[in-house]
């Protein structure tokens, strides 16, 4: 193989890959990067089996080939080289790397090893990157964290011949958003929520569209971006049936401005930290008050708000799950609903019917 | 089946380590399954392969396939053609059951506050967590079954497949696969085991079911007591909310009229409203007299099956996975040296504990010696030698073989014939001590040395071959029957 590429585009694509290499890999071949030329382009492979990406980045072929390299040597390697046209040139047992004035070689991995990567079977879906990123942003704000329990960190694809949704809770919360895009066939995905934000991270910079492809009978789900593929490993777990504990009805709406209740939340954060993060909000007439105590002080922020439905009612939750859902937000009106203060409540953009957020509250004995 | 499949592979597996470097192996060979056995023809088996994701599956067939089939090939000693697939995750969208299913419900607590969670009952894939563990745990207690008593730690072999294949039938389908389920067979032939693991199967999947394990006895002890107390009524009641009701050694319930009355309505008050009724016994409804013709025709009207002593390879089997459960190494050549000597599974027990002991207060090692000692400590059942007359033992081998004492002592060397002039061999020198030269004399004047040979392959076949084992305990029953008689 013989190439002549931009260090910059390199260098980009081999840190984006190299995010698929796991910290552990089994087997050398998994700790490495596969660079092949395709049609006048580079690509770039890198897996741990559960995960892999693929990037292309343009390039001059001089002499097609391919070669595995460790992803953590290119990687350091590469981000010292100076921006501008590298060659890189593979040879018996090692690839050589040739910027202006430096000149390096890194030893190679048997490239037979690496395993190949699945084909997609089906078509899928395509949506703009804005919706995706949408999707996963506020659709999977709610996903959990802890890997020991896939399905709450995990996120629900559904998709529909008329939309598509998606769905996440880590058993406290749940948040789900829906955007109008046709698919070709109706089914679930449930995704680890880790890979998504890396997915969301890589399609924030590619921009365009962003096609996705489920496949059971892989057991995968394909992510194709501009010059990226993300090959995800299905989760093999059943959502719980959520839409049970969504509220349908409430008894108590208010309206507020998103900004003002974030301020409102920040402030009684700063008490909340010691008890849990646990915040209560008390409704009265159309004032909201938002107040936290704890042993070394309290707060309490008066919100004005425009009462909808109910008279009044109280409700204590972890204030982390209120910032999180106005951070998304940022600013406009949002709608908070409630039945009894032991019930799961629900937040709302009255602007955009397309998002929920539900909450449970918790329970606090006075 | 599932064992098969499984010790197929566990093999294969020891002799590829050796042709892979070991992260290879790790990453690619050892993640895979054996799903399915079928053999195609006399020497073909098509060997289906269940893979963890697509990456294995084209790695192997690319370039892992041959070493995989020359192993198996040689283990198999057949020509294998193998299959790889992943397993097929459902994408089809769920379908909404029920309206209010997961609706958080709130329990109370006593904390200031508590995190409440949206989804009450989670979805069994997940790892078991240390709550659940628990709230199993509490739910086992109260059902009063034992935790060690699972499926998989029953020995399953052609004695129990049959009462096996039902108890999982039952633990998955409660109250519709077969109602009642009645196992019956001799002592400690795992009947309780098997009850026990169908309700610790049920709970595993659902720790709220109402189950409970009582035995014929006790239940018999608890009607006595109601009656004593005037409290029939909340008993009645009791019995009657179990969704699953487990009675073991029902045959105590035989001649107590009012005891089986209050089980009949307790069954019948279950049965209808989808519940599950499992009955072990010693012996078939039909034996247990005298029992209610309406609780008899309601037992036959279920699933009848008995289990039978378990054969060698099976207290083999049941030998190594006790030693596992106390943390003794038992090699395979010990586990079957015991197995051929002990038939009792509780004596097996037993002696696995004194061995436990042995090895664990006196520190001695676990040793074919120390095996034989044990074993020679449990053999109390002396053959009375004076008592038993050599002509005796010939009428009844030649009665047991159903052959002539004439023909047992004649020269005929018929396969049926040899068999039985050896087993009689083997008794009169090996159990009456006879003298082999007398032996020799009573059968026509053989030589010494066959009948050694006769006797010692006897004893041999003993430990191996379960009819040879069969055939001589049978004759030495009825010899110290007629005997005592």
């Amino acid at each position: 193989m013989k190439i002549k590429v931009l260090q910059e585009n390199l260098l980009r694509a081999a840190q984006d890959v190299g995010r698929g290499i796991s910290t552990k890999p089994p087997l050398p071949i998994l700790s490495c990067i596969l660079l092949e030329t395709k049609q006048g382009k580079l690509s770039l492979k890198a897996t741990d089996l559960s995960v892999g990406i693929q990037a292309e980045v343009g390039c001059k072929v001089e002499e097609e080939g391919i070669v595995a390299v460790s992803g953590r040597t290119l990687i350091e390697l590469l981000s010292t080289f100076s921006a501008g046209s590298m060659e890189i040139e593979s040879q018996e047992g090692k690839m050589v790397l040739r910027s202006q004035k430096t000149m390096s070689s890194i030893q190679t991995v048997d490239s037979k090893d690496f395993p190949p990567f699945p084909e997609r079977d089906n078509d899928g879906v395509v949506l703009s990157s804005d919706q995706f990123i949408s999707l996963i942003e506020r659709g999977g704000v709610a996903a959990g964290v802890d890997e020991t329990r896939p399905v709450f960190s995990s996120m629900l694809f559904e998709c529909s011949i008329s939309h598509i949704a998606v769905v996440a809770t880590d058993g406290y919360r749940l948040s789900k958003e829906v955007v109008d895009v046709a698919s070709a066939k109706e089914c679930i995905a449930l995704v680890p929520a880790k890979i998504m934000r890396e997915v969301v991270r890589i399609a924030q910079k590619q921009g365009g569209e962003v096609s996705m492809v489920v496949s059971g009978q892989l057991g995968q789900v394909f992510f194709g971006l501009k010059e990226y593929e993300i090959i995800v490993r299905l989760v093999d777990a059943e959502f719980p049936q959520y839409s049970a504990i969504v509220p349908r009805e409430t008894q108590l709406n208010i309206q507020a401005e998103a900004s003002e209740l974030l301020s409102a939340a920040k402030t009684a954060m700063v008490f909340s930290k010691e008890v849990s993060g646990i915040i209560q909000m008390k409704i009265e007439k159309s004032i909201l008050i938002i107040s936290s105590a704890a042993a070394t002080g309290e707060s309490s922020v008066e919100v004005e708000t425009k009462k909808v439905r109910g008279v009044e009612g109280e409700i204590s939750f972890n204030g982390k799950y209120l910032i999180e859902f106005l951070s998304l937000v940022k600013t406009g009106e949002i709608e908070f609903g409630m039945n009894e203060s032991l019930k799961p409540g629900i937040f709302t953009i009255p602007s955009q019917k397309n998002f929920y957020y539900v909450v449970m509250p918790f329970r606090v004995q006075k | 089946m599932d064992l098969d499949r499984e010790k197929l592979w566990n093999t294969a597996l020891s002799d590829l380590e050796n042709s892979f470097s070991p992260g290879t192996f790790s990453t690619w060979i050892k993640p895979l399954r054996i799903r399915e056995i079928k053999g195609v023809g006399d020497d073909h088996l098509m060997i289906t392969f269940v893979c963890p994701n697509t990456f294995h599956i084209r790695m192997i067939e690319d370039r892992y396939y041959a070493l995989i089939k020359e192993a198996l090939d040689r283990i198999t000693k057949k020509k294998n053609n193998l299959q790889f697939e992943i397993k097929i995750i459902n994408t089809e969208p769920q379908k909404v059951v029920g309206e209010n299913r997961d609706e958080a419900t709130i329990t109370p607590q006593e904390k200031k506050a508590v995190p409440q969670t949206l989804f009450q009952s989670q979805p069994y894939s997940q790892p078991i967590q240390h709550h659940q563990d628990q709230v199993f745990r509490s739910s086992l207690h109260r059902a009063g079954l034992r935790e060690d008593y699972t499926f998989e730690t029953f020995a399953v072999s052609t004695s129990n497949e049959m009462a096996h294949a039902a108890a999982i039938a039952v633990s998955q389908n409660p109250g519709t696969a077969y109602n009642p389920l009645f196992l019956y067979g001799g002592v400690g032939v795992g009947k309780t085991h098997l009850m026990q693991a169908i309700g610790n199967n049920i709970l595993r999947k659902n720790a709220d079911t109402s189950i409970y394990y009582t035995t014929g006895e006790q239940f018999t002890n608890e009607i006595v007591a109601a009656i004593q107390q005037k409290k029939t009524i909340q008993l009645k009641q009791k019995f009657r909310t179990y969704k699953i009701l487990l009675v073991d050694d029902i045959q105590f319930l035989a001649g107590k009229t009012s005891v089986q009355e209050e089980f009949f309505h307790t069954f019948n008050a279950i049965t209808p409203a989808g519940g599950q009724i499992i009955l072990t016994s010693d012996r078939p409804p039909h034996e247990i007299n005298p029992l209610e013709d309406r609780l008899k025709s309601r037992f036959e009207a279920g699933l009848i099956i008995d289990i039978q002593q378990p054969t060698f390879e099976l207290r083999t089997a049941i030998i190594l996975i006790k030693a596992k459960k106390l943390g003794l190494q038992v090699p395979m050549d010990l586990a079957q040296k015991i197995a051929s000597e002990v038939e009792s599974t509780r004596k097996l027990e037993g002696i696995l504990v004194k061995l436990h002991s042995e090895i664990s207060l006196f520190h001695r090692e676990l040793t074919p010696d120390l095996v034989s000692t044990m074993l020679g400590k449990t053999e109390q059942t002396e053959f009375p030698q004076n008592t038993i007359r050599p002509a005796e033992v010939i009428k009844t081998v030649a009665n047991h073989f159903h052959v002539s004492t004439a023909a047992l002592k004649g020269p005929s060397r018929v396969k049926h014939l040899v068999e039985a002039r050896h087993v009689a061999m083997y008794i009169l020198h090996n159990q009456l001590k006879v003298q082999l030269e007398e032996v020799g004399g009573m059968f026509g004047g053989r030589d010494h040395t066959s009948i050694l040979h006769a006797s010692n392959k006897i004893r041999d076949l003993i430990g191996t071959d379960e009819t040879t084992r069969t055939n001589v305990n049978a004759i030495k029953t009825s010899l110290l029957f007629s005997t005592t008689v």
